[in-house]
């Protein structure tokens, strides 16, 4: 996977600055790293510098299905100081997020779904920081 | 080393050669600034921002769908995909966009199962109709046509044809066309759907797996049928609306329960993942299981007969 997607990734760096905007290169990239899982969708965020708390952020609606390994891959655009956290929620209750205890941010996360349903991803930038970052959804079939 | 070069000159050639990304933000530019007549599509309401969002994102269920049946051991067929020889017939924007899921649906499958010969006859239909709805721009059909001709770059199909969908719909959302994206997340659904029921109807002794992923997409034919009402004062969604309510009670007799349990981290290939042990449990009784696939075959079969 990961050597087919560079393939393709570098290919379409050729076109940068055409039919592609920044964003979407950067979802290229980004989806190098999501491994043998297989991509279903990737959600752009862009925040500015916010000293509100907690910090303003992006929400998405997702279908997850009972049985599936769903992966988190995250990516921050250069230039931009900050750094995204993605937390995953079951209505108001968190399940998991990428921001450890210890303050570091892991670039990809998982959830084993044993529950189908609507689950909310958030999307943030650490310390309110002004950011721009993808966030790849791809889930990892079963052998 | 030498093989891999070769490759990647002939991408870039392709990609300088047709020099696309230019015409492409000028044609962008110009549907922006258009004024389509989307026949009988044309509606006032629109969707509330949660409903879309969903909706949007149902659109990935199929891939999973068909990895699911493949993870199953289920063989490929393709009595269960749409034939493509006769698009033409899809003379108006709203059979055009529900047609235009359920061929994006079969490409997930083909995709799946590495089924690149079809994937080529299933593009062709899906160009005419993406032209036809002014959504071309998102489909780099050379790309995808020299990706399907390689046999070994399978997954960058899958993520690029996948991604091209995610961006249509994306872009008809934000363009005041969320009808339009509505219809198309409407028939991807039900192609998989479809596929997957075909499946079971088919099956001597029906996978337990597959049943409860069927039984689980009562609470998106609930949202599907929730989105539908919104557009209901054009007939012809009145009429899909009302298909599609037909699904929702044949799943009368589906019922959910849920295990409590407390979650768990564990370590799968090389990433923290949190195990979900909050579990839920869905039965579908036979008699219930076959109403909901013979609902579905009728309600597709209507759909690509249009």
């Amino acid at each position: 996977m990961r050597k087919a997607i560079a393939l393709l990734v570098i290919a379409l760096t050729f076109m940068a600055g055409n039919a592609f905007a920044q964003s979407d290169e950067l979802v290229n990239t980004c989806a190098l790293n999501i491994g043998n899982a297989t991509y279903m969708k990737d959600f752009k965020v862009k925040l500015q510098q916010s000293s509100v708390k907690p910090p303003p952020s992006s929400k998405f609606s997702i279908l997850m299905n009972k049985g599936t390994i769903y992966k988190l891959n995250t990516c921050n655009a250069d230039g931009y100081a900050g750094k995204v956290v993605v937390e995953l929620y079951d209505g108001t209750k968190k399940l998991t997020t990428n921001l450890q205890p210890d303050g570091e941010l892991k670039e990809a996360f998982g959830f084993f779904c044993q529950k189908s349903g609507v689950y909310k991803i958030r999307a943030y930038f650490k310390d309110g920081k002004e950011g721009a970052a993808v966030v790849i959804l791809s889930f990892m079939q079963k052998k | 080393m030498k093989k891999l070069i070769i490759i990647l000159a002939a991408i870039a050639i392709v990609f300088f050669g047709c020099d696309s990304g230019k015409n492409k933000k000028e044609n962008f530019g110009e549907i922006l600034g258009d004024d389509p007549k989307l026949d009988s599509t044309q509606v006032s309401e629109e969707l509330p921002t949660e409903a879309q969002q969903v909706l949007q994102n149902i659109s990935s269920s199929p891939v999973e769908m068909a990895a699911l049946l493949q993870s199953a051991g289920v063989e490929f067929s393709e009595r269960y995909i749409a034939e493509v020889k006769d698009v033409d017939r899809y003379n108006t924007d709203f059979k055009r966009a529900v047609n235009l899921g359920i061929l994006g649906a079969d490409l997930g499958y083909l995709n799946m199962y590495k089924k690149t010969g079809p994937v080529m006859n299933n593009m062709q239909a899906i160009r005419k109709l993406s032209e036809e709805l002014r959504v071309q721009q998102f489909f780099d059909f050379q790309t995808i046509k020299r990706l399907a001709t390689n046999n070994e770059n399978i997954d960058s199909l899958m993520y690029i044809t996948l991604q091209s969908f995610n961006n249509m719909d994306t872009y008809l959302q934000q363009n005041g066309r969320s009808e339009i994206s509505a219809l198309i997340i409407c028939g991807t659904w039900m192609e998989g759907m479809y596929i997957a029921t075909q499946v079971l109807k088919e099956a001597q002794t029906p996978n337990p797996e597959i049943v409860e992923r069927i039984g689980d997409q009562k609470e998106v034919i609930e949202n599907l049928t929730t989105m539908l009402s919104y557009y209901k004062n054009n007939p012809q969604f009145k009429t899909l609306h009302d298909s599609y309510a037909r699904i929702l009670s044949a799943y009368d007799g589906v019922t959910k329960t849920i295990e409590q349990g407390e979650p768990e981290q564990r370590e799968i290939d090389g990433i923290m993942v949190v195990v979900q042990n909050e579990i839920s449990h869905v039965e579908v009784p036979d008699e219930t299981l076959e109403t909901i696939i013979l609902t579905i075959e009728e309600v597709r079969n209507n759909l690509i007969r249009l």
